[in-house]
């Protein structure tokens, strides 16, 4: 049973927990506890106390502490990546990589969050000078998703405590374990800098949001409830940074090297099972080439390994739980019955009497219209649809009501270009499709949000801008009352 | 025939000698300049001190310096055609080149009186109770050297920044070409009263003795120069035998236009004429190295040759001459002399005399030339600043590469290949401070320009350009009284 962490200690006041369930076996891994308001209440008033004295602590020291954190995250790399492969079925190598990212996120808060301040601002008049400081916001609510549970979190506590905030952080109720062990990682930062409280959304995560102490909201999820943040935000002019859903749209032109493009989309379509944000969920391929593509992709997708992510041969593992199972599923049978059809995969692997798994699904005959290809699904499912050019792909990729990324294959810059300017997405990969860069920022347009993290518009996203003007010659301005005097003074 | 004086303090000043400025295209008289002496740009440059000193116009802000650049440019506009006409006269270069330099220059003043007022330093996190911050400030009086192959558009391309940031100035034109430079102060000193006195000064001369004077006063704070490498190092000698001024130079270069097997070869063919031909060859990025490599090197030579028969030389005044004179005769005796020593140890594709036709007769005329030659020889290792180009062929890319970089200059260099992936490794390998691909040649004002290697110091244009024109001043207002109790 894990508790809460509030002030730098292990503490609850409800009695209710909620089981943390291992989606490849279906067992109980542990129970955490259910956070009521009153227990958000607490993490917040610790959170505005360490604030007081956080954000004055010179950036250097930050620094110092953001990298300590960055080496206490490698340093436990093997025992976070097996939590984080119990509680959310990922592959083990890719939560080993993900601890990796999260640590390399860290260190590089730590070093821009120290290098800059503002500018200094040619003046209007000789006597002046001009400059903006950043400041924190203050006390900051982290809402985190089960898909990358520590990346997510580090993309906003890292940016967040290197611009002067303090954290609290509400990671899913599907994946709080690895979370709360950072309760170790963040040991050397003064008590109440970051705070964890364990619960669902709609108790834990909805009083924090509400929470008049919480100044920022920073938000990955889903669309649906990402507008409900941003309502209870809005009435309250709190800033609400959402991260929402994606349904990215992955272009393959003819004149691409299949081989490498039917393998780099398997991988964009079937990572984590599917349940990425940037997750390739739509693919458009010209059709001179559609052919060959679909019968590369079927023939290595019939490859992969379903499995237990602690396996070292396993590629995908289970969805996050049974609801998003079912959900899935739903989705590829509607579509079959609107006329697509499924080349492989499709359903749960008859080979495993439990775990919420999918095998790995090809689908053609599919239409744009399709609930399938309209809504994001978050499964491993790659749906082809055929284009007859760079132009007609542009058009189908842009249908859609998210933002987030996009992806192409071809070797024609021309067209590249021509995709990277037109359709819009906030993140545009040209032939390596789903690469995240500490440098490059991270976000999406339309509905997936308005926001970004990493890079330095993530660094911006947790600093508020003061501009100082300064007038070393103090005098009786011309243009001050009364104007008796001077309208005298314009008119000569 | 019109006489000039320099232009001093917003007065016209009489030197004690003059020099006579030549067409190139007919080697007429066209008019008389000061051939100012070391008293004489001294003056100068006591007027722009004065100016930066105690002159009004550090009390001007950056929207006002902002508004007299984009009067300047007005200006310019306003007169183009005269101005281009002039241009063209004085240096050669064919009057639809000249336009569009005119039409360039208009541009850069009004980029840079936008950019005045965006000229920030930062504020900066420091581990004390203190604020810290930088102000950018000018440098204070620079003097700005320029060539005679753009000669206002590259005077411009140094002042218009250096009045971004606030500095006074002495412009000193290339001795054959002042005339252009000097009807623009002409122009501004009518035109824009809110100038105030030495802010801007010109004085027409040569480079050993007025280039000298800039170099060595004690005065001066900063040389923006560009011309010839080896100027530039005599520069850098004089900067250090004096007052340690700041320099920017923008020097030769010998650039690769490289050519694969792949590349359109209409487009790749245009592209090597252009890129070699355009203003006589005489400009600093000149594509004077073709590489080709092996597999179409026949085919593109033929190509080159036929084209390079089309190229009209003439009268630069006329719209449809697409080649003038070079600027001089003392120019066109070194080109000569390049074409003589790529006889000897090279094979002459193309062109290499001078044209017949009566009416060219005294310009200093000479044809595009084609050179074949590997990258060993002085034609292919020494920048010749005219049409004359040497044609090298390549194996694969990794031999490309090797001879682009075996150069000890580093301006600019193209590449040209509808492998566009191959064109960007090719880009990240070669050591050239401007690097196009499938085009060689344009340049904007919002991008940065200048070289590595021996081909400089520094960036023009673009936000670069104006932080030559800086210096940084950090300010650190300590905020904590407590007597540091040291001793």
């Amino acid at each position: 049973m894990k508790e809460h962490w509030i002030s730098g200690k292990w503490c609850r006041v409800g009695r209710e927990s909620i089981p943390v369930i291992n989606p490849a076996t279906e067992r109980t891994i542990d129970n955490v506890a259910r956070g009521s308001a009153e227990e958000v209440d607490l993490a917040v008033q610790s959170a505005r106390n360490a604030f007081k004295k956080w954000q004055w602590i010179p950036g250097v020291e930050k620094a110092a502490m953001l990298h300590t954190v960055a080496r206490n995250l490698r340093d436990r790399k093997k025992e976070l990546a097996t939590l984080m492969t119990l509680e959310g079925g990922k592959p083990f190598c890719e939560n080993r990589d993900e601890v990796d990212w999260t640590a390399a996120c860290f260190d590089y808060y730590a070093e821009i969050g120290r290098h800059s301040r503002g500018t200094s601002i040619p003046p209007v008049f000789p006597h002046q000078v001009n400059f903006t400081i950043k400041e924190p916001y203050g006390v900051v609510a982290a809402i985190v998703p089960w898909n990358y549970p520590l990346l997510l979190l580090s993309w906003k506590v890292a940016p967040a405590l290197a611009a002067g905030n303090t954290v609290i952080v509400k990671p899913s109720e599907e994946t709080p374990l690895a979370a709360l062990e950072l309760a170790e990682v963040f040991a050397e930062l003064p008590e109440g800098a970051v705070n964890i409280v364990t619960g669902f959304g709609e108790e834990a995560g909805e009083a924090l949001v509400r929470h008049p102490g919480t100044d920022l909201v920073a938000f990955t999820g889903s669309v649906e409830t990402g507008k409900q943040v941003g309502q209870i935000c809005a009435a309250q002019v709190k800033k609400a940074h959402l991260e929402l859903g994606g349904n990215d749209p992955f272009i393959v032109c003819s004149d691409a090297d299949l081989e490498i493009a039917s393998r780099a989309a398997c991988w964009a379509a079937f990572l984590n099972a599917g349940q990425v944000c940037t997750g390739a969920k739509r693919f458009y391929v010209f059709e001179d080439i559609a052919e060959e593509f679909t019968n590369r992709v079927v023939e290595f997708t019939r490859s992969l390994n379903l499995g237990n992510g602690l396996e070292p041969d396993t590629d995908i593992g289970p969805l996050i739980n049974l609801r998003q199972l079912d959900h899935v599923h739903e989705r590829v049978q509607q579509a079959v019955v609107q006329g697509a059809r499924v080349l492989c995969g499709g359903r749960r692997p008859p080979k495993f009497s439990k775990g919420y798994f999918y095998e790995p699904t090809v689908m053609v005959d599919v239409k744009q219209q399709m609930p399938l290809v309209r809504t994001e699904t978050f499964g491993p499912i790659l749906p082809i649809m055929v284009v007859r050019n760079i132009d007609e792909a542009i058009e189908q990729a842009n249908d859609s009501t998210y933002g987030l990324g996009a992806s192409i294959y071809t070797n024609n810059m021309e067209w590249a270009l021509k995709a990277m300017e037109r359709i819009t997405a906030g993140t545009f990969w040209i032939n390596d499709p789903l690469t995240d860069n500490e440098a490059g920022p991270f976000g999406g347009m339309r509905q997936t949000g308005h926001s970004r993290e990493l890079g330095e518009e993530g660094l911006d996203e947790f600093r508020e801008t003061k501009h100082v003007h300064l007038d070393y010659k103090q005098e009786i301005k011309p243009y001050w009352y009364p104007y008796s005097k001077y309208n005298k003074l314009s008119s000569e | 025939m019109k006489t000039y004086q320099n232009f001093i303090n917003n007065q016209w000043c009489k030197a004690s000698e003059t020099r006579e400025i030549i067409n190139p295209a007919t080697g007429e008289v066209l008019a008389q300049v000061p051939e100012s002496n070391s008293n004489e740009v001294e003056n100068a440059i006591t007027a722009a001190r004065q100016a930066f000193d105690t002159g009004p116009w550090r009390q001007r802000t950056a929207q006002q310096r902002g508004r007299i650049l984009f009067a300047m440019a007005e200006l310019v506009r306003q007169h183009a055609g005269r101005l281009a006409e002039l241009e063209t006269l004085n240096c050669g270069k064919p009057i639809v080149e000249s336009e569009f330099d005119m039409a360039d220059t208009a541009t850069c003043l009004e980029y840079y009186g936008g950019l005045a007022t965006k000229i920030h330093g930062e504020t900066l996190p420091v581990p004390d109770n203190a604020l810290n911050f930088t102000l950018k400030e000018p440098v204070g009086v620079a003097a700005l050297i320029v060539p005679w192959n753009y000669p206002l558009m590259l005077a411009i391309w140094k002042l218009g920044p250096a009045l971004a940031a606030g500095c006074t100035v002495v412009i000193k034109p290339a001795e054959q070409t002042p005339l252009t430079v000097l009807e623009f102060a002409r122009l501004v000193s009518q035109s824009i009263p809110e100038l105030p006195p030495g802010v801007v000064n010109v004085v027409t001369g040569d480079g050993l003795t007025a280039g000298h004077a800039l170099v060595q006063s004690m005065q001066v704070d900063k040389v923006s120069f560009t011309g010839s490498t080896e100027t530039g190092r005599e520069i850098l000698r004089g900067v250090a035998s004096s007052n340690l001024k700041k320099v920017s130079l923008e020097l030769g270069g010998k650039s690769p236009n490289i050519f694969f097997a792949d590349a359109d070869l209409e487009a790749a063919t245009d592209g090597a004429l252009f890129g070699i031909f355009i203003n006589q060859g005489e400009v600093c990025s000149a594509g004077s190295r073709v590489l080709i490599q092996k597999d179409i090197y026949k085919q593109f030579v033929e190509v080159l040759k036929a084209k390079a028969r089309r190229i009209r030389l003439g009268n630069p005044l006329e719209r449809d001459t697409k080649m003038g004179p070079l600027v001089s005769q003392e120019h066109l005796e070194k080109v000569e002399h390049y074409i003589e020593l790529g006889r000897q140890e090279a094979r002459l594709l193309w062109g290499g005399g001078r044209p017949s036709e009566p009416h060219l007769r005294k310009g200093y005329y000479v044809e595009p030339t084609l050179f074949e030659t590997d990258n060993t020889t002085r034609i292919a290792r020494e920048e010749i600043f005219g049409p004359i180009v040497a044609c090298i062929s390549f194996q694969d890319e990794a031999d490309a590469l090797r001879i682009a970089n075996d150069t000890p200059y580093g301006l600019a260099a193209a590449v040209w290949s509808r492998d566009i992936y191959r064109c960007l490794r090719v880009v990240k390998q070669l050591r050239a401070g401007i690097v196009w691909v499938n085009t060689m040649q344009p340049c904007y004002v919002e991008s940065p320009w200048g070289g590595y290697k021996q081909s400089g110091h520094g960036r023009e244009l673009s936000s670069h350009g104006v932080e030559e024109f800086l210096e940084t001043k950090q300010v650190h207002i300590n905020l904590s009284e407590t007597p540091i109790g040291w001793y």
